[in-house]
């Protein structure tokens, strides 16, 4: 019955909608009636609330009051007028005070001229801080700091004490003279107990939380050369996992929080939501950054229902406040550079060598087909750098082109440094009306590509503005406006596309270039192509590719004050993102032969054309109720998401230009293509929270979610949580230790969540509908690729959501004044009825076997953050320092699955999810005699070595021995299933374990540092089949970069206590290959901790720069990844570049990652 | 009137929601709806091809790849292990695949459902079922009996997933059915990229055949009705034979076989099915750069191949005194034409060339360097070819018709002349005399088709004969072998051309030295290939004898089990119905 009970929550707003609206003016004619009747009636016409004491204001006795329609504030003053009271307005509320005025000052007034005390107060940035309270101690004699941070007080006194307070700021007192005008700069609070938290669909102060919410604030991403917010949150925040695929410049993150919820989105990206709306975290100026918040456990995430299963992510971006007009520029230039080593062998003689030993031992042929006259020629070379590289000569009846250099090709082809620069500007500021933000920012960062290949490069450009209007005092109005823009254009075929072919075939022996200046691409002596032809095609120049996204959204929405305590909320949010990519090929000349030049490869120009777009419409009530302690606060509203995916794309041949780019250029074929796809989601939802003193608290948050994604009768899911807290401190009983432990917080929660999201993919939006395949083949028919339909994938006829449910249980301990506090979660999440391909079907069947709900997952993790800030005095300035760490973890398991054989090959019951099986190796043969008689039968992971030629089909020295683990005498994986794996063992895990950061720094006389470390405990990695930088010759035999220090790695009889076995090609690179044996010897653990960030930074001291009318000026420098230590006995591949487990990852043959300092400049006017 | 407002927003939202939620897939149709033209039935049909006919460099399986023949016919520098008798049982895959059954079977349940007649249909189920038989061919001679589906399998339905092995002869006669279906009703104009009546007769002729010699010389299985088979096969390939839609392409003697494989359009004269390529398109194949470079496996023809090409005149090669020490340039003396368009021999120039050239033994294990399908220099890298590669030809229509004939010993000399001599007059060689044949059994083959005896013994070896040398690459030879239950042929040591020891050899009788075997120190000598005895290459006696390739590797064939593949270990757990082929 969904429609009917979407009317009974929506009928919860609806009953509190008013009768009439309120006016802007007041009208009261009354006579000799008590004050507190006519407050009442004020209170009902403006909507403000009055606080005051009840005992005080019988003092004002019956009053006479004829008014009509006049402003608020000249109704209260004509209230007031001749009683002892004064009234002030703090946000929506009316607090009325006594007026004290004591006998002596009132003499005092009278024969001394009254002492005005000037001031300003700002914050520890220069900031200038409205509304801080400035009393005189002596007199409580009160005002407050205007927009400007200005306060003019009137002292009775020549000398005294002025307390200025602020919440969120350290209370300050100052001496005063009479003739001083005072600059007061506040402190933040180390911890403030009032700090407010952004929930779903509302704030939260955090000492109120019940659920598991992490935040961070927007100060991580100041001053960061970085393109986008993920780069500097990596390891901020304890189980918000952040992986990046590679280290090209803009490179976005991929997102988790606590690690895999289900195994049919094994990445488990979270919700995020930007300033209320879905949004794209990548496509985000880091400097817009207000806060961001985590919502991790179940009962934090409920209110978001069927996206909210991986966890939510909130970005808040910086609002304008009343006050003066701030402006505020950095910019920020640094030097990147690559983070592991770059020094490879390159010397020809010592390279061939190598290729030609392993090639060899594999096939018993020769690869370079060098002769030993060549060798010779190579081997002079090491010694006589003048002798030509290139050199004509004439074999088989051919004039052609021979190559003995020593090319270093990954410096020829990569630059050692490259530079970023960034720009930022924001504006804001406004009155009690209009608040306004805007900002902008531009940053480049150029990639590692040499400037003669075209250096790849990525532009951001990022544009917001924020503008909030107070119609009237009930109603609110906003606009949100983005437009982000990046681009990254590359030279070749593919920034990553690039990598594996400039890792093959490009011996240090050949050169980029024959002597005419002809690009080289093969020899005649062998049928290699040097490269894949990458090189040759770089130098041409003519070949490149780039994408660009735009992200472009805009927001309205509105907060109205119905009645007292209740305000309804709504917004509507267009997004437009479109996006693109092409590909330009050229044919390549080349030349083997001295004056033949010959061409490689076709030209094409490839155009790929995204238009997505979303709409998104957020309504909902906020109603707050207090009674003595008993505080109560209900939500509830509406959310409808659709978006919508257009793609088209475009394909010529042959083009008239070889610089210009255009499809209407093409001579030679076309073909054009394009699709469409919709989601929708909607969803009712609700919040109870009650507390009663702040010490006992519970929260309830329910959603009832519809999705467009399963069949109509199971579409909609209700999804509710719970959570509670106890904040024990507060009990009398543990006064006792207050003095150590300030505050404690005990939490639990329990929730259960829907998760729609089971890819995004065309096939996954519609799941529940077969669809007829289409698509086009390589069998021509008239001249034509045939278009086909084919059968579609079958669809299980009775799925529905995807389950999972959180327990979370912590606890918040701060001590010693809060100086140090310290958060734990533990918790348990289970995803049921995951949607999975359902068991293994016989081959009969003909496809995988449909998506069902047949999986159930366990993940077990904790998060842990301890934090440690203090302030003190050095050399009597203020020394403020903080140090903080996190560390979190999880594994998963797989509780149900339908396996009943318990195939290694599919998921089992009890599975940990990563577990790597290999086998165990005993180091290597010593003597050829032991290789030959060992008694176990390594056939299974010999294949490589049997069918290699002549004396190397056997074992000899140097070669591995496997260990027999079930004594069976043979090494194999048995019928690799649990129950007979063989000789297979669990030898790792390939999912992060222990991930942490530590945090640091001090602010002392206008110097500030502050570092970050970042790392993870254990992580296994076994080197992909194309892992060239690890395996070298192992592999293929001709990868192009063999790291300097592995010819000394590899085994030979004069030294056999070395990594790496006997060198034999294609041993890791081909099935049946010793090497490409999963095995312990050459798992690797990626485990690293590295120099995230440091950052020191210097202020000029205020009296200098007040004189040029700036408000703060700051040079910092900036690094980051700036150490790293590694447990990867391979110093040439980022251990972050093969973690994050995506397929093309597995080789470490992607753009690098790097490490990168910078120095910048804040200035605020 | 704002609280009025609110209200409407609401109202739209909730009496909206529903069908907010209510998305169909915009690039995409249901099969519901996937049917109701002809055009969507020749689409569906469409799929068929891709996928199920073979391709050009698919290296699994021995009798789909289009030129890869890598059995005993060519001879690369390694062996997959069915070739080796170092098959072991596969966890899954190993060819056990029946993703395209389900896609015919799919067409077969639902081409109904757009309302078309039959008479539009019938054509296109009648190439639904000759994909399905041609699937189910495959199986039976990979894997032995096979269970038959006929309907798209459910999840749930266990008991087509759990089902047993249907009997083969079941198998067979389904198989049966499905083909007559096929050439009833598909049209009978010919077309070399569509399945036609005339395809489906072509398949029937290669089945039946298949089927008969395997019920024939596979007695262990006691199968029945041999000749019932060839029969059948005589018969589909007379209805070939007789409108004589088809002809045996022939233009000039000494390039006309080469052309037919080298030509980037399929000739129609002759090919009846093509898997064509295309330059404009961008789909390739690499049978120049297989030929020619190093590291493709270096292809080479194998030696007893070479020997059974007959002389020009029609006279065998191996009844040539001293024809096995003969060196290249000798042997190569007038012989049967075709051996001159298959392989690198004297007087060898490319398409476009205007050098002569040698085998280059780098590029070739046993020097015998392939030039079959080979086409201009221009395509010689990798992925640059865009010939046409035949699937059915008629000269296999009318070897299956010699064959089938000839193992009924019906065979008459009137049969071979509308049939052998066809293949012989095309390239110029004498036709084959039965009388003479049958009285004198070649020697040589008879030492290698050891089942085959009887008074016919000598027409169905000289059949083989040609048989092998006019099919060569195209991919037949591994079920020939298995049919005619001579897999003892794969555990030979392979062999390579005759040298007499270390010299100066002079290969294509030019005068010119081409290459030089030698020991010890490498000469000086430019412009020759050089091998170093005993490393670069290895021949028969140490000293001298024919190359010996891959010597080292150690070659069985289990007569028990080797002639089927093993079926995956996993499937024997998830359908504990089936069982494992014998002695696996």
């Amino acid at each position: 019955m969904p429609v009917k009970l979407m009317v009974v929550i929506v009928s919860m707003v609806c009953l509190h909608l008013p009768g009439i609206l309120f006016s802007q003016k007041i009208t009261i004619s009354e006579k000799n009636i008590p004050i507190v009747k006519v407050l009442n009636s004020i209170q009902v016409q403006s909507g403000f609330e009055f606080f005051y004491d009840n005992k005080q204001i019988k003092q004002a006795g019956n009053i006479s009051i004829n008014i009509k329609e006049v402003a608020l504030e000249n109704a209260l003053n004509q209230l007031f007028k001749n009683q002892p009271f004064t009234y002030s307005i703090v946000d929506k509320t009316i607090v009325i005070r006594k007026t004290e005025t004591p006998v002596i000052d009132n003499i005092k007034s009278f024969i001394t001229a009254p002492i005005i005390v000037n001031g300003s107060i700002s914050d520890q940035d220069g900031r200038p801080l409205s509304g801080a309270t400035i009393t005189q101690k002596e007199t409580k004699n009160a005002t407050q700091s205007d927009r400007n941070g200005e306060f003019r007080l009137t002292a009775s006194l020549e000398k005294g004490t002025l307390v200025i307070s602020f919440i969120g700021y350290v209370t300050q007192e100052v001496q005063f003279t009479n003739e001083q005008v005072l600059r007061i700069k506040l402190l933040n609070q180390i911890s403030s107990l009032n700090d407010m938290v952004v929930v779903g669909y509302g704030v939260q102060k955090k000492v109120d939380l019940t659920g598991a919410v992490s935040k961070v604030d927007g100060k991580l991403f100041m001053d960061k050369p970085v393109a986008n917010i993920a780069q500097s949150l990596q390891g901020a925040v304890p189980n918000l996992n952040i992986t990046f695929n590679d280290g090209h410049p803009g490179s976005a993150g991929k997102f988790n929080i606590r690690g895999m919820a289900s195994i049919t989105n094994t990445g488990g990206s979270p919700l995020i939501l930007v300033d209320g709306v879905p949004g794209d975290i990548n496509m985000i100026n880091p400097q817009d950054v207000e806060s961001i918040s985590v919502l991790k456990d179940a009962a934090s995430a409920a209110i978001y229902g069927a996206r909210g299963s991986f966890g939510v992510i909130l970005i808040t971006t910086k609002q304008g406040k009343a006050g003066k007009m701030e402006i505020a520029y950095s910019a920020n230039y640094g030097i990147q550079q690559q983070t592991t080593r770059t020094d490879f062998v390159t010397d020809g003689f010592t390279i061939d060598s190598l290729v030609d030993l392993s090639f060899f031992r594999h096939n018993g042929s020769s690869y370079t087909k060098y002769t030993d006259e060549d060798y010779a020629e190579l081997k002079k070379r090491q010694t006589d750098k003048t002798l030509p590289s290139v050199v004509v000569q004439n074999r088989n009846g051919v004039n052609q082109y021979v190559y003995y250099g020593s090319t270093d090709w990954y410096h020829w082809l990569f630059s050692k440094t490259q530079p970023s620069l960034s720009h930022n500007l924001s504006i804001s500021g406004g009155n009690d009306k209009i608040t306004y933000a805007i900002s902008g920012r531009a940053f480049e960062q150029k990639g590692m590509y040499r400037s003669y290949l075209n250096t790849d490069v990525f532009h951001s450009y990022n544009f917001r503005a924020k503008i909030n209007a107070k119609l009237s005092h009930k109603l609110n109005v906003y606009t949100n406006t983005q437009f982000a823009a990046n681009d990254y254009t590359w030279p070749g075929w593919g920034y990553n596309g690039n990598y594996f072919n400039f890792a093959v075939h490009a011996l240090a022996s050949y050169v980029p270039q024959n002597p005419d200046g002809t690009f080289t691409y093969k020899t005649n002596l062998n049928s290699y192509d040097i490269g894949n032809g990458i090189f040759a095609d770089l130098q041409h120049g003519k070949t490149h590719g780039g994408n660009r996204n735009y992200d472009m959204s805009n927001t309205v929405g509105f907060n109205y004050s119905i009645i007292k305590n209740l305000v309804i909320t709504g917004n509507y949010t267009f997004e437009l993102m479109p996006y693109s990519d092409y590909q330009r090929r050229t044919l390549i000349p080349y030349s083997i032969f001295p004056g033949q030049t010959t061409y490689l490869g076709y030209d094409q120009l490839n155009q790929y054309t995204h238009i997505d777009n979303q709409h998104t419409i957020n309504l909902y009530g906020t109603y707050n109720k207090s009674h003595n302690k008993h505080h109560l606060k209900l939500m509830t509203g509406y959310n409808q998401e659709v978006k919508t995916y257009t793609f088209n794309s475009g394909m010529r041949q042959n083009l008239l230009s070889e610089d210009l780019n255009q499809l209407d250029l093409g001579t030679g074929l076309q073909q054009s293509g394009g699709n469409s796809s919709q989601w929708a989601l909607l969803g009712f939802f609700g919040r109870v929270n009650y507390d009663f003193d702040e010490k006992y608290l519970v929260e309830f948050n329910g959603r009832y979610d519809g999705t467009s994604r399963f069949r109509p009768d199971s579409r909609f899911g209700f999804f509710p949580s719970v959570s509670a807290g106890w904040r024990i401190s507060k009990e009398s009983f543990f006064d006792f230790v207050k003095s150590v432990v300030s505050e404690m917080k005990i939490r639990a929660s329990y929730g259960s969540l829907g998760n729609q999201d089971i890819g995004s993919g065309s096939g996954n939006l519609y799941p529940y509908i077969p669809v007829v395949n289409t698509s086009l083949t390589h069998w021509i028919n008239g001249g034509n690729q045939t278009q086909v339909l084919s059968s579609p994938i079958p669809v299980s006829p009775n799925f529905t959501w995807e389950k999972s449910a959180t327990v979370d249980l912590g606890v918040d301990v701060n001590f010693f004044n809060n100086r140090l506090q310290v958060t734990y979660d533990w918790y348990q999440r289970k995803t049921t009825d995951m949607l999975v391909n359902g068991k293994t079907l016989p081959a009969v069947f003909g496809v995988g076997s449909p998506k069902q709900n047949a999986g159930d997952l366990a993940t077990n993790g904790f998060d842990f953050s301890v934090q440690w800030n203090n302030r003190l005095k050095l050399l009597s300035k203020d020394f403020s320092y903080n140090f903080g760490i996190v560390l979190s973890d999880y594994t998963a398991k797989i509780t149900r699955f339908d396996n009943p054989a318990n195939q290694l090959s599919n998921y089992y019951i009890g599975q940990q999810i990563g577990e790597k099986w290999g086998y165990s190796v005993d180091g290597f043969f010593k003597t050829d005699a032991e290789a030959q008689r060992y008694a176990v039968n390594q056939t299974f992971v010999n294949k490589q070595i049997l069918a290699s030629p002549g004396e190397w089909k056997q074992l000899h020295a140097g070669d591995m021995k496997f260990v027999d683990l079930n004594g069976d005498g043979i090494i194999n994986n048995g019928h690799n299933t649990l129950a007979d794996h063989g000789d297979l063992k669990k030898i790792g895990n390939s999912l992060p374990r222990y991930s942490f950061g530590v945090t640091g720094g001090f602010n002392w006389n206008n110097i500030d540092v502050s570092f970050f470390f970042q790392g993870v405990g254990k992580q296994n990695w076994y080197p992909g089949s194309d892992a060239g930088m690890f395996w070298g010759p192992y592999a293929r035999p001709y990868f192009s970069f063999i790291p300097k220090d592995m010819p000394g790695q590899m085994w030979t009889p004069e030294n056999p206590n070395t990594y790496f076995p006997l060198l034999r090609g294609y041993e890791a690179y081909s099935g049946g290959g010793e090497l490409q044996a999963v095995n312990d010897k050459y798992l690797q653990d990626l485990a690293y901790i590295r120099l995230k960030n440091l950052t020191l930074g210097y202020s000029l001291p205020n009296k200098l720069i007040e004189k040029i009318k700036l408000q703060k000026v700051r040079i910092y420098f900036s690094g980051q990844n700036l150490l790293t230590f590694t447990k990867m006995k391979n110093k040439y591949i980022d251990p972050e570049q093969v973690a994050s487990g995506s397929a093309d990852d597995q080789n470490g043959n992607n753009y690098p990652f790097f490490k990168n300092y910078s120095f910048g400049l804040n200035v605020t006017f | 009137m704002k609280n009025i407002f609110f209200v409407l927003i609401i109202l739209i939202s909730i009496t909206g929601c529903k069908k907010v939620l209510d998305r169909q897939p915009l690039s995409q149709i249901s099969p519901d709806n996937a049917f109701n033209s002809e055009k969507e039935l020749q689409l569906f049909v469409n799929s068929f091809y891709n996928t199920m006919l073979p391709n050009a460099d698919n290296e699994n399986n021995a009798f789909t790849s289009l030129y890869n023949e890598n059995v005993d016919n060519i001879v690369k520098d390694s062996y997959s292990n069915q070739l080796i008798g170092n098959r072991i049982v596969p966890v899954s895959g190993g060819g056990w695949s029946w993703g395209n059954l389900r896609n015919i079977n799919f067409f077969l349940h639902n081409y109904g459902k757009g309302g078309l007649t039959s008479n539009i249909t019938d054509p296109y189920v009648g190439a639904a079922k000759f994909f399905r038989a041609y699937f189910y061919f495959g199986m039976v001679c990979r894997f032995g009996d096979v269970p038959w589906y006929s309907t798209v399998i459910e999840a749930n339905d266990n008991d087509a997933l759990t089902k047993s092995r249907t009997p083969h002869t079941i198998v067979m006669d389904s198989i049966l059915n499905d083909i007559d279906f096929a050439i009833a009703y598909l049209p009978s104009t010919k077309d070399v990229a569509q399945i036609t009546k005339w395809t489906a007769l072509a398949l029937k002729s290669r089945i039946c055949l298949s089927e008969g010699t395997f019920r024939k010389y596979h007695t262990e299985f006691n199968l029945p009705n041999a000749n019932d088979f060839l029969q059948k096969s005589i018969e589909a390939a007379q209805l070939i034979m007789q409108p004589a839609s088809y002809k045996i392409y022939k233009t000039t003697a000494g390039t006309t076989y080469r052309d037919l494989f080298s030509s980037y359009s399929p000739i129609a004269d002759e090919i009846i099915l093509a898997r064509q390529y295309s330059n404009v398109l961008q789909v390739f194949h690499s049978i120049n750069y297989y030929t020619m470079v190093l590291s493709y496996g270096r292809p080479g023809m194998e030696k007893s191949l070479v020997n059974s090409y007959l002389m020009k005149d029609g006279t065998r090669f191996t009844d040539q005194p001293g024809y096995d020490t003969m060196t290249f340039n000798n042997e190569m003396k007038n012989r049967d034409p075709r051996l001159y368009q298959t392989i690198r021999t004297p007087g060898y120039r490319r398409i476009d060339g205007t050098i002569n050239q040698v085998p280059i033994f780098t590029a070739s294990t046993t020097g015998y360097q392939i030039t079959k399908f080979v086409t201009s220099t221009k395509e010689d890298g990798i992925g640059k070819g865009y010939n046409a590669l035949p699937i059915f030809r008629y000269a296999e229509v009318l070897l299956n018709f010699a064959e089938a004939k000839a193992e009924l010993g019906l065979i008459t000399q009137a049969d071979i002349d509308i049939s052998i001599k066809l293949l012989r007059d095309r390239v110029g060689i004498a036709n084959m005399n039965l009388a003479a044949t049958s009285a004198h059994p070649d020697p040589y083959l008879a030492k290698q088709y050891l089942n085959v005896n009887g008074s016919n013994a000598g027409a169905i070896l000289e059949v083989r004969r040609e048989r092998r040398t006019e099919l060569v690459m195209e991919g037949f030879r591994w079920n020939d072998l298995m049919r005619w239950k001579e897999g003892h042929l794969l555990a030979l040591q392979y062999k390579g051309q005759y040298f007499p020891g270390v010299g100066n050899y002079d290969l294509d009788g030019d005068g010119k030295i081409d290459l030089v075997i030698y020991t010890g120190t490498k000469p000086t000598t430019t412009g020759v290939q050089f091998l170093k005895l005993g490393n670069e290459i290895i021949l028969e006696n140490g000293i001298n004898g024919n190359i010996l390739v891959n010597g080292n590797i150690a070659k069985t064939f289990d007569e028990n089990k080797d002639y089927f593949f093993p079926i995956p270990t996993q499937e024997l757990q998830l359908n504990p119905n089936l069982k494992q082929n014998l002695h696996w």
